[in-house]
């Protein structure tokens, strides 16, 4: 049956032929020579995975989770999400080291994307507390890779390697102890870019999680909110918190209804919105671990705000000592008038050892675009070019529009990565619409 | 496939040097790497230099009366990658007095619906494949009443513009989308040298009417746009009133 796909930009629709993989399944439906691909969430916000004309297999029965305390691990299947793997893990005070901005994420995903959270400027990467994985490949085969060894090749190169290497079956991640479900949080505002930088290289220091939300719009000057956090220790807990501790957050589930669909999103309530958001109160809280981490899972469909003709995402990272390049980004914004009310900055400690993985030692902008704007296209190819300049690159799970030809300048491994695939994969049964789009397969 | 701003990564024309494709191409929204075959006879004098905002052309040398070497040039383009739009745009007007003319009536036929329309099915079905792609084909009003001055043209477009609508309800829930557009006179390089019809246009106008078509997915599009009233009116006429019209 051929269904419409979108990715959670909801600006590509990709057609393709939508099965289900089940556990110990090494055989999986092709209809042509178009491939398959996998598909957890769909949170990647341009198409990355979709397959138009061939298969895509939805992972949602790879769901098995088994726990290994004794050595603070736990096998989970590709299909599992983050959030449940968080709501498993903290009934034995347990929590993942590195989770996204939404827990809406799948295992698989987070491994073919290389994920980073909060946390990557102290501990780096998803893939670095992935101890050992099984990747169903396209001859029906199933294989146990690990990071050191005869497989790190093949693991490297399924690490961000959206999905084009095989299927993630099942992974062994390192969980970390923790004592409470809260964070200690301490939250500046900061009025400009440099006062931005400069805090959130303070707050590093100090905090094992640290992120800036950054207001693009009106005088695009860099302001915006810095936080960071820490583990509470159970010592600090209040009596009424310890009756919750260790348990998920309680949170009312918003919907936007449809009467709201219709592009809310626009210059002016950006500014609304940005003004009312940098004037919050401020200061030094408790919060809940999950409530912390993904702000923005209280609302089931937010992306929906931007209406039909949807949004992208544009997240790079430059290296630290380029940060000259945020001020030309944020020029080049004003001038398009581009504005954005989710535009977020963090700090990345160490280069990704995946091979078309998108973290490097540097800052990271990711950027929510609407796509109204008639100049935000020649915006956008300004500002690659001024990244790929500079030494970064941009991050393939955001990506819906940029040129192939910059991949291989911004990924110095492609070529090595390309090998591997034509390696595990010779009749090329893996593809995506990014993968031929970016002439990955 | 298109990227999230709506540009075109890849487009075939068959017919590239043809003046309306050459202004569509001009108008389309394309891609920084955007690559453009170019099919057609003498193409390869064509010089396109800074044309098409940068994209990566290729130009094919291929008479289109050999099907079998379209057949397999088509298969080998859709092999290479997906296709997001093909554009058809070849045709041989004929001459008024000498349609009727063995050869060239064999040859208008022949050229402008029987090799279109098989081209038009290879390409139609591989976009179907893809489940996703665009196909502008450029038929004309000729098509739409026979006039005595070019009826056998008007036929040959006539034919190809009725496969095209049977593949617009073949094509519905796979995500191919076909355009018909249907000019009046159009001034270029084919018509160099007649005096102009009634609701004459210019190859810019059509170009920008085609771009924007495309963009909303439209089925059917005539230039200039009020012509879909006056052909609608031509059309209903009594045939000895149209005569006097057609002198």
């Amino acid at each position: 049956m051929i269904t419409r796909l979108y990715g959670w930009g909801n600006s590509l629709a990709s057609h393709t032929y939508l099965e289900m993989i089940n556990p110990n399944d090494n055989c999986f439906p092709l209809k042509n020579d178009r491939g398959a691909i996998a598909r957890g969430l769909g949170r990647s916000y341009g198409d990355s995975a979709a397959n138009s004309g061939g298969v895509t297999l939805e992972t949602q029965l790879l769901n098995k989770i088994e726990f290994k305390l004794d050595e603070g691990l736990v096998v989970v299947g590709s299909g599992v999400t983050i959030q449940k793997l968080e709501a498993e893990s903290m009934k034995y005070g347990y929590f993942p080291y590195v989770v996204p901005g939404t827990a809406f994420v799948t295992v698989g995903g987070a491994i073919a994307s290389d994920i980073h959270g909060k946390s990557h400027h102290k501990i780096g990467s998803f893939s670095n507390f992935v101890t050992e994985m099984t990747l169903l490949l396209s001859d029906g085969t199933f294989r146990r890779i690990l990071p050191r060894g005869d497989t790190s090749n093949l693991f490297w190169a399924t690490v961000g390697g959206m999905g084009l290497t095989g299927i993630v079956v099942e992974a062994t991640l390192k969980l970390q102890e923790i004592e409470t479900s809260f964070l200690q949080v301490e939250e500046h505002r900061v009025k400009d870019l440099d006062g931005m930088l400069t805090t959130l290289t303070q707050l590093n220091e100090k905090y094992l999680y640290t992120v800036a939300w950054v207001d693009l719009s009106g005088k695009y000057k860099g302001r915006g909110v810095v936080s960071g956090a820490n583990h509470l220790e159970l010592k600090h807990l209040t009596r009424k918190l310890k009756t919750e501790n260790l348990t998920v957050a309680r949170q009312r589930q918003l919907v936007i209804p449809k009467l709201l669909r219709f592009g809310l999103v626009n210059g002016l309530t950006t500014r609304i919105f940005n003004s009312f958001w940098f004037h919050k109160p401020l200061g030094k809280r408790i919060q809940q671990i999950q409530r912390y981490m993904h702000p923005l899972d209280s609302v089931t469909n937010w992306n929906t705000l931007y209406g039909k003709s949807g949004f992208l995402q544009h997240q790079f990272v430059i290296p630290f000592e380029k940060s000259y390049v945020m001020r030309e980004v944020l020029s080049r914004l004003k001038d398009a008038r581009c504005s954005s009310s989710l535009t977020v900055l963090k700090s990345f400690g160490e280069d990704s050892k995946g091979m078309l993985g998108f973290p490097m030692q540097g800052w990271t902008l990711a950027i929510d675009l609407p796509l109204h704007s008639p100049h935000s296209s020649e915006a956008l190819k300004e500002i690659d070019r001024i990244v790929m300049e500079a030494g970064g690159r941009l991050y393939l799970t955001k990506d819906s529009r940029m040129n192939p030809e910059h991949l291989a300048i911004m990924y110095p491994r492609l070529a090595e990565w390309k090998e591997i695939k034509n390696n595990c994969d010779p009749n090329n049964s893996w593809q995506s619409d990014q993968g031929r789009r970016l002439r990955l397969c | 496939m298109l990227n999230s701003l709506g540009e075109f990564q890849s487009i075939l024309v068959l017919g590239g040097k043809s003046d309306l494709a050459i202004s569509i191409l001009e108008g389309m929204p394309l891609s920084d790497s955007a690559e453009i075959h170019l099919l057609g006879r003498n193409i390869l004098s064509l010089n396109l230099e800074d044309k098409f905002k940068g994209a990566k052309i290729n130009l094919v040398e291929i008479d289109f009366k050999d099907v079998e070497e379209v057949e397999a040039k088509l298969k080998s383009i859709f092999t290479g990658s997906d296709i997001d739009l093909v554009i058809f745009a070849y045709s041989i007007l004929g001459s008024e007095k000498l349609q009727l003319n063995k050869e060239l009536f064999s040859e208008v036929l022949f050229n402008n619906f029987y090799t279109q329309a098989l081209a038009l099915n290879l390409v139609n079905t591989e976009m179907c494949k893809q489940l996703h792609g665009q196909i502008l084909l450029i038929s004309s009003v000729a098509g739409m009443r026979p006039r005595k001055r070019n009826f056998v043209y008007g036929t040959s477009k006539f034919g190809v513009d009725l496969i095209a609508q049977g593949l617009q309800k073949h094509n519905v829930g796979k995500n191919v989308f076909l355009t018909i557009l249907r000019p009046g006179f159009v001034k270029t390089r084919m018509t160099e040298g007649m005096p102009p019809a009634p609701f004459a246009t210019d190859r810019n106008s059509v170009a920008k009417i085609a771009v924007e078509a495309l963009k909303k997915r439209k089925r059917i599009v005539y230039t200039p746009k009020y012509l879909l009233i006056v052909m609608f009116i031509l059309k209903l006429l009594p045939e000895k009133i149209f005569r006097i019209i057609d002198r």
